[in-house]
């Protein structure tokens, strides 16, 4: 069947040549000898020599078909073959009659010869018949492909030719070093008509092939003649800007392809391929699989496994992003050498894991660790990674939520084989990371960083933080920072001689660093503050001096408030009189800060009688008609907190509730674009009415607009804080039908608000998702095993709470409350759990309105006995407090 | 990540003053007036790779720098592609085979 099918074909096939005319088979020769399919031109000019050996032009056609075909022989390294082929279209050219040959077949004819023949066969042209524009083009062509430009002597001193090459001539020199650009510029002397004006268009069309300029470059070739003696070049970029994807080539890229480095588009269509694999749901792992070696050895020939572990690793990107399996991602280690696959597939895992409070893998660190010297042979080398790896797992533990109460016993022992150390307090796990990181690489700065802010967040570490940094201030000798740490944590502890000691030592290494005048001017305050509370006014004044003495601008409002909280203390009442003297020289928004402060500090100090603080409200209260004096920008400066620098002298730095009386009045005074910052300010200090009043003011007559939205959010939050609402419909009501612009201004006030909530709504915030309101569980990531375990009592908890709680204000009653609200937690088995889960845990018992009120009234009830409190307890009823009590005993 | 080593035209074996000197020369090469991507490409790879520390670390997490998978992909497919010079004149000639004549 399949013999008679192709015996037909064949005699069908044999039957169309026969039809074909040999002026047609001439013109397609000559297309393919255009194409530079030398080949399958000679077949033509066979045929059509077969249907007539006298047609015109058919002998100059043979002698380019074979000379083609000898160079494309030649550059295969078919040397014998090509010699043939030479052999055939010398045999041709005996035939030719130059002078009889049409324009086209001129150019193409000279292509196979020598400069100097061409050029004489030119100038005999030239007195005998008008020369086309492509014969001189072709000639142009030729000389600079030979560089023969002695054959130029016999031309006239003004013919284009002879003169534009003393132009061309510099460019080669650009050209031959791939500086398209240089050559182009050296060629703008070339006029469009000079037979070299080609070689400009093609040396833009080279810049725009490196720039990646498409259009640029189709706009070029477009422009080039169709004779342009690098066609091959030529037709391998016209292909570059086809639209579209190319299939994968089947054969190997041709020397042009190699030349030009377009075979990076087998490489882009490979990696093409990749990404549409990958992008499938689910993605077609065996086509992965398949498409990794090819293309691994496409990018680097010379490691193609160093490659794979490369793509690898990129693909393991969609691991960590959620949008591939990471199992998947690290099965593909088979296609790795043995000794290789088990580092990599464990590095992979570790980079790329996704850490909550309940998943934080620490055996691939371990694994990797463990075969680490296939990577990295070097030992100094190792210790590094060791470093690194330590490092990267405190970091993504910490900074990931994980929990380290919820770790299990197996990664506790990992831990401690990876450490060395066996350490019982499992909240110092990441501190213990970081400590045997830095055994192995002592010189990471921020290693050092780091570890000081972790122990700083766990209590009784303060000897651990004073090593810490005196180690770090000994390694890093030109470091002022570890010396400015240690200076502040002595302050905080009253040492004030190592304090100043190590300012010293931070002013010796830094003399000219601001901040560290800033810190000592703030030690010596805090010195004064110390001295004042023992009654030692001498000392406090000595010291308020010596801040004096320093000339610290940034510092002078506090000096003065210190000053005069130092007169009042000293002479109190009597004092009035000057403290009002000197403060008429202020201006009023001086004095109003000056006085909110003062209050502020005598608040938290020792000694202070109540006549006093409340002779000093009544001074500010008196200063209430200056007001309207006041700006905008002096109004978010009355209110705004104290700076976080000098959280050392004042204990509690938000001024806003020293102010409550005013806040009214303050944010009528403030036009719109000032007013969310005063907003943040007083949710900061929990004033929320304030703000919810001056919401609804202003929303009455508002047109709907963005601040209208940003306003409606504003109160939708408050609202839901204050348990008025509960669920997403009063937020998705607003950013539902928000445009883009008003979204992200939306999505920026929610990470602001965040702050002031807990809870549902804080994670509702948080993630801008509102649906978690609707739910009453939200947590950290997933479901952790211990959080699971509780969910059945918990469920049943809002019950026991409402029978716990009644208005009795006895305070017999209110113990007996507390006890029973501890009892609650011990059989929630809340009790060790760690912060995130605890939250989780108050989040949700507080997602009821009215057991929140209850629980507020309890927490305002016991917040003298706040310390005394149990830890989860403390957590229940003042949920946004931190630490201890604020004011020490 | 092996993007950094190609984008400097380096094996993942160079030493500091490999990598240094090479730097050196690609900026010299690549000027930020005359190609100001190539420029940053060569100054982020330098900065990922000038020292043993940062090396380290570079191969140990790189991925991490990355937000896009597909991104980091066509980067590192053309990383050796972005080291190749255009080709000269004599190249190509000698490509398409046409004889000095």
């Amino acid at each position: 069947m399949a013999r008679k099918h192709s015996r037909r074909e064949r005699k069908h096939k044999h039957e169309h040549k026969k039809r074909t005319p040999a002026s047609q088979l001439l013109q397609q020769g000559r297309q393919k000898l255009e194409e530079g399919d030398s080949r399958q031109a000679l077949d033509y000019f066979k045929r059509a020599q077969s249907e007539d050996g006298n047609l015109k032009g058919l002998n100059v056609l043979l002698f380019c078909a074979y000379s083609q075909r000898a160079r494309q022989l030649a550059t295969k390294g078919m040397t014998s073959e090509a010699a043939v082929m030479r052999k055939l279209a010398d045999g041709q050219c005996a035939t030719v009659d130059p002078q009889a040959l049409s324009a086209g077949d001129f150019v193409r004819y000279i292509r196979h010869l020598k400069t100097a023949d061409v050029v004489q066969l030119y100038t005999s042209r030239l007195g005998q018949q008008e020369l086309a524009p492509e014969v001189e083009q072709a000639l142009a062509d030729q000389l600079l492909a030979s560089r023969h430009w002695e054959a130029l002597a016999v031309l006239d001193h003004d013919h284009p030719l002879r003169r534009d090459a003393e132009v061309v001539k510099p460019a080669i020199t650009f050209m031959d070093a791939g500086d398209w650009e240089q050559a182009g510029t050296a060629l703008a002397g070339i006029s469009r008509r000079s037979p070299f004006a080609p070689w400009r268009i093609f040396c833009k069309a080279m810049v725009c092939v490196g720039a990646g300029d498409k259009v640029g470059l189709r706009q070029a070739i477009d422009l080039l003649p169709k004779h342009f003696i690098l066609s091959q070049t030529v037709n391998e970029l016209r292909s570059l800007c086809a639209p579209g994807t190319k299939a994968m080539p089947r054969t190997a890229p041709t020397p042009v392809q190699q030349a030009l480095g377009t075979e990076t588009l087998d490489r882009e269509q490979l990696a093409a391929n990749l990404i549409a694999a990958l992008r499938q749901n689910p993605p077609r792992w065996h086509q992965v699989e398949r498409l990794l070696p090819p293309l691994a050895k496409a990018i680097y020939p010379e490691d193609p496994v160093e490659a794979c572990v490369a793509l690898l690793e990129i693909i393991g990107i969609g691991g960590r992003l959620g949008h591939l399996p990471l199992s998947d991602i690290v099965a593909m280690r088979r296609l790795l050498p043995q000794d290789r696959a088990q580092a990599v597939a464990a590095r992979i895992e570790l980079v790329n894991q996704h850490v909550s409070h309940g998943t934080w893998n620490v055996a691939s660190a371990a694994t990797y660790l463990a075969h680490q010297d296939v990577e990295f042979p070097d030992a100094r080398q190792q210790a590094l990674v060791r470093a690194r790896i330590l490092e990267f797992l405190a970091r993504s533990g910490h900074t990931g939520g994980a929990c380290p109460h919820c770790v299990g016993a197996q990664v506790i022992k990992t831990l401690w084989n990876l450490t060395g150390a066996h350490s019982n307090n499992q909240a110092m796990i990441f501190a213990d990371l970081m400590l045997a990181s830095l055994e192995s690489d002592p010189d990471n700065r921020e290693g050092y960083r780091f570890l000081v802010e972790l122990l700083r967040s766990e209590p009784s570490t303060g000897p651990k933080v004073e090593r810490v940094l005196t180690e770090m201030a000994s390694r890093f000798r030109d470091d002022p920072d570890p010396c400015v740490e240690l200076a502040v944590f002595h302050f905080s502890r009253n040492a004030y001689r190592k304090a100043e000691a190590a300012l010293e030592e931070a002013r010796r290494r830094a003399p000219y660093d601001e901040r560290l005048l800033d810190k000592q001017a703030i030690g010596y305050l805090k010195s004064a503050d110390q001295s004042r509370n023992r009654r030692n006014y001498a000392l406090a004044e000595r010291d308020l001096q010596r801040t004096e003495a320093l000339r610290r601008r940034r510092l002078s409002p506090i000096l003065l408030v210190k000053r005069l909280g130092l007169k009042l203390m000293c002479d109190g009442g009597d004092a009035m009189a000057e403290i009002e003297h000197r403060l008429s020289s202020l201006s009023p928004f001086e004095q109003m800060r000056t006085l909110s402060l003062l209050i502020l500090d005598l608040t938290a100090a020792k000694n202070v009688g109540q006549h006093i603080l409340a002779s000093l409200m009544k001074l500010l209260s008196s200063k209430r008609d200056m007001l309207d004096q006041l700006d905008a920008g002096e109004v978010i400066g009355l209110l705004a907190p104290i700076d976080e620098d000098f959280k050392l002298v004042f204990p509690d730095l938000q001024v806003a509730p020293v102010l409550a009386d005013w806040a009214t009045r303050l944010l009528a005074m403030v036009e719109d674009d000032h007013l969310i910052a005063i907003f943040d300010i007083l949710l900061a200090c929990q004033n929320r009415s304030a703000v919810r009043a001056e919401i609804r003011r202003r929303l009455k007559g508002l047109a709907t607009s963005d601040q209208y939205a940003l306003l409606r959010f504003y109160l939708a939050v408050i609202c839901h804080i204050d348990g008025e609402t509960d669920g997403s419909q009063s937020f998705k009501a607003i950013v539902d039908v928000a445009n883009p612009a008003l979204k992200e201004r939306l999505r920026a006030a929610a990470a602001r608000l965040a702050r002031y909530t807990h809870g549902p709504l804080r994670e509702a915030l948080q993630q801008f998702n509102f649906d978690i309101l609707d739910s009453p569980f939200t947590l950290h990531g997933e479901v952790t095993q211990g959080f699971e375990e509780l969910l059945p009592d918990l469920i049943e908890l809002p019950n026991d709470i409402s029978e716990l709680l009644d208005d009795d204000d006895d305070e017999d009653d209110q113990m007996d409350e507390l006890e029973d609200l501890e009892q609650m937690l011990d059989e929630a088995g809340v009790r060790g759990a760690s912060l995130p889960m605890l939250q989780d845990f108050v989040g949700y018992v507080r997602s009821d309105p009215r057991q929140r009120r209850e629980l507020d009234q309890i927490a305002r009830a016991v917040e003298e006995q706040y310390d005394d409190l149990s830890r989860e307890l403390r957590v229940l009823l003042f949920p946004k407090r931190k630490g201890r009590s604020r004011q020490r005993r | 990540m092996l993007t950094h080593y190609l984008i400097l035209g380096l094996s993942p074996q160079a030493s500091n003053a490999e990598v240094r000197q090479r730097y050196l020369q690609l900026v010299r090469e690549n000027p930020p007036s005359r190609a100001p991507e190539y420029f940053q490409k060569i100054t982020t790879a330098h900065d990922a790779l000038k020292d043993e520390r940062t090396r380290v670390a570079t191969r140990l997490f790189g991925t991490l720098q990355c937000a896009d998978l597909e991104i980091a992909l066509m980067e590192l497919v053309r990383a050796n592609a972005s080291r190749r010079k255009s080709p000269g004149l004599k190249a190509l000639l000698d490509a398409e085979g046409i004889l000095d004549g």
